[in-house]
């Protein structure tokens, strides 16, 4: 291989590093673009470094889908970094460490609508979304939560001594000193990183890290976990709720009543399949099912129904 | 409360913006075509063609492959990718007035491409992620380390930076030279190296 071969393939090399800066702007964007289009060799090098890279990507994930998910299975042995999800093993472990102080633990629960901040002894702070529930343990070695039911947010306070733990089930994110989320849904749990970065493992065995701007979704019934970058701005409308928002930008509105669902005790009823397949943007507070049945009324022209006190239905 | 019907088509401009640097194009290339380079370069090397004439014909190939614009047509990557090879050589021969195209005749091509059975197609793209990760532990601990970090574990370079205790400079030094060692040994083809296409040749000789 020539010098001016191997110059060249360092030098896109050199680019695709440089693109992956925090400080990356625009203008650096332009020069790039710039080096692209004064010759298609460089081009061409660019495109195969950028392949290459993601190559060596593809081995360790099960099957690349799109959108450049990483979905991690744990049914394929060849990876040494293949997640074990829910082995007995890690279970046991979690399970012994927790009963030495489950009798300090200290309950905190919200009812369906409510939200809640909890200030912690050692100065983190939980906030508990709707229909939550966890169990706070704080020792001399550890700080430990259990996330029981629902989802919260935790900012955690600087201690290296003690290493912060939220489980959910076989799942334990650990963090020194940082901010992020836990959400335990039907199926799967999602880990949101706002701030910082966490060590997430599953059923004990192995662990990944999540950096802050991550979202983790763990699914225990298919053993598989993905992770992808989240924007701030989608970070900022994830968490919309602890303020007792929801912000939804393109969402099936199937998905956006299941969602309001979650705060409210008046339940909306979707009569017609085909609605919930729509999509809208909106922002709205969590107690408020009544005003957003009425605009998605008005915006498809359908009708709305109010006389049952414990339901909205949208015919 | 600021509600209305979504317009699905901004979200789909939203994606195509982007991609514009060309990301689909380079899953596209990553999953279909470059798997499959090795195999082009064998074949080159046995019909007899130096490494530098063998490079610079790899070389055209992607400077193709960077320029389309579009690749939903291409049925077949392995294929496509040996034709433009292929033409590639050819031009360079007619250049030189080298008279050898004989032995890369487009039914030559044809022929090769349609008697690999597909099983050992896709064994091809897993074949290659392999040697790949075999070339990464051979590089230098800190080096390997660094790409790890990066690739597998998700850090950013500044977090990396932070974690070993060394400057972002030189994490980023350390991937750039990492990555194009990698690249370089990847490349690397050895005449004697059996394939595929190989062996599908020589069962039917």
């Amino acid at each position: 291989m020539t010098d001016k071969r191997t110059c060249l393939d360092e030098e896109a090399w050199r680019w695709l590093v440089r693109r992956d800066r925090s400080d990356w702007s625009s203008s650096d964007e332009r020069d790039l673009s710039r080096w692209l289009d004064q010759a298609l060799e460089n081009r061409a090098a660019f495109l195969q470094a950028q392949s290459l890279w993601r190559m060596l990507d593809t081995g360790i994930q099960a099957d690349a889908p799109a959108a450049g998910v990483l979905k991690r299975s744990a049914l394929r042995p060849v990876s040494r970094r293949t997640w074990l999800v829910g082995t007995a093993a890690g279970l046991a472990a979690s399970v012994a460490g927790l009963a030495i102080m489950v009798d300090r633990a200290e309950p905190y629960a919200t009812v369906v609508g409510e939200i809640r901040r909890v200030p912690l002894a050692d100065g983190s702070v939980a906030t508990i979304n709707t229909a939550s529930r966890i169990e706070v343990a704080l020792t001399t070695n550890e700080r430990e939560v259990r996330l029981t039911e629902g989802e919260a947010w935790f900012e955690v306070a600087k201690d290296r001594e003690r290493p912060f733990v939220v489980l959910a089930g076989p799942i334990r994110v650990v963090a020194v000193g940082t901010a992020f989320s836990v959400r335990r849904n039907v199926d799967t749990t999602d880990v949101l990183v706002t701030e910082g970065v966490v060590e997430l493992s599953v059923g004990g065995a192995r662990t990944a890290l999540i950096s802050a701007g991550n979202r983790a979704t763990i699914d225990l019934r298919h053993e598989v976990v993905e992770r992808r970058p989240i924007q701030d701005d989608a970070i900022e409308r994830t968490l919309a709720w602890r303020s007792g928002r929801l912000f939804f930008v393109d969402e099936p509105i199937g998905d956006a009543v299941a969602e309001i669902n979650r705060y409210n005790r008046r339940k909306i009823v979707l009569r017609n399949p085909e609605l919930s397949r729509h999509r809208f943007d909106g922002v709205l507070h969590t107690d408020e099912p009544d005003s957003f049945a009425r605009s998605v009324a008005q915006s498809f022209d359908v009708e709305v129904d109010f006389s049952s006190p414990d339901r909205i239905v949208l015919e | 409360m600021p509600l209305y019907r979504h317009a699905r088509q901004r979200g789909v401009d939203v994606d195509v913006m982007k991609g514009g640097r060309g990301s689909e194009l380079e899953r596209w290339v990553a999953d279909e075509v470059m798997p499959h380079e090795r195999s082009v370069r064998r074949w080159l090397i046995r019909s007899g063609f130096a490494p530098e004439d063998v490079e610079e014909v790899v070389q055209d190939c992607y400077c193709h492959f960077a320029g389309l614009s579009g690749w939903s047509h291409i049925e077949r990557p392995d294929a496509y990718f040996f034709t433009m090879a292929r033409n590639a050589m050819t031009r360079r021969l007619r250049r030189r007035k080298i008279v050898r195209i004989e032995t890369l005749s487009a039914r030559e091509v044809a022929e090769l491409i349609d008697e690999m059975p597909s099983p050992e197609r896709h064994a091809a793209a897993r074949l290659e992620i392999e040697r790949l990760q075999a070339v990464l532990e051979t590089l230098p601990q800190r080096c390997r380390q660094i790409i790890t970090l990066r690739k597998f574990e998700g850090l950013s370079q500044r977090q990396i930076a932070e974690r070993l205790n060394i400057t972002e400079s030189i994490v980023e030094n350390d991937l750039v030279r990492g990555m194009a060692a990698i690249q370089q040994v990847w490349r690397k083809v050895h005449s004697a190296e059996r394939d595929s296409h190989s062996s599908v040749q020589a069962s039917r000789s």
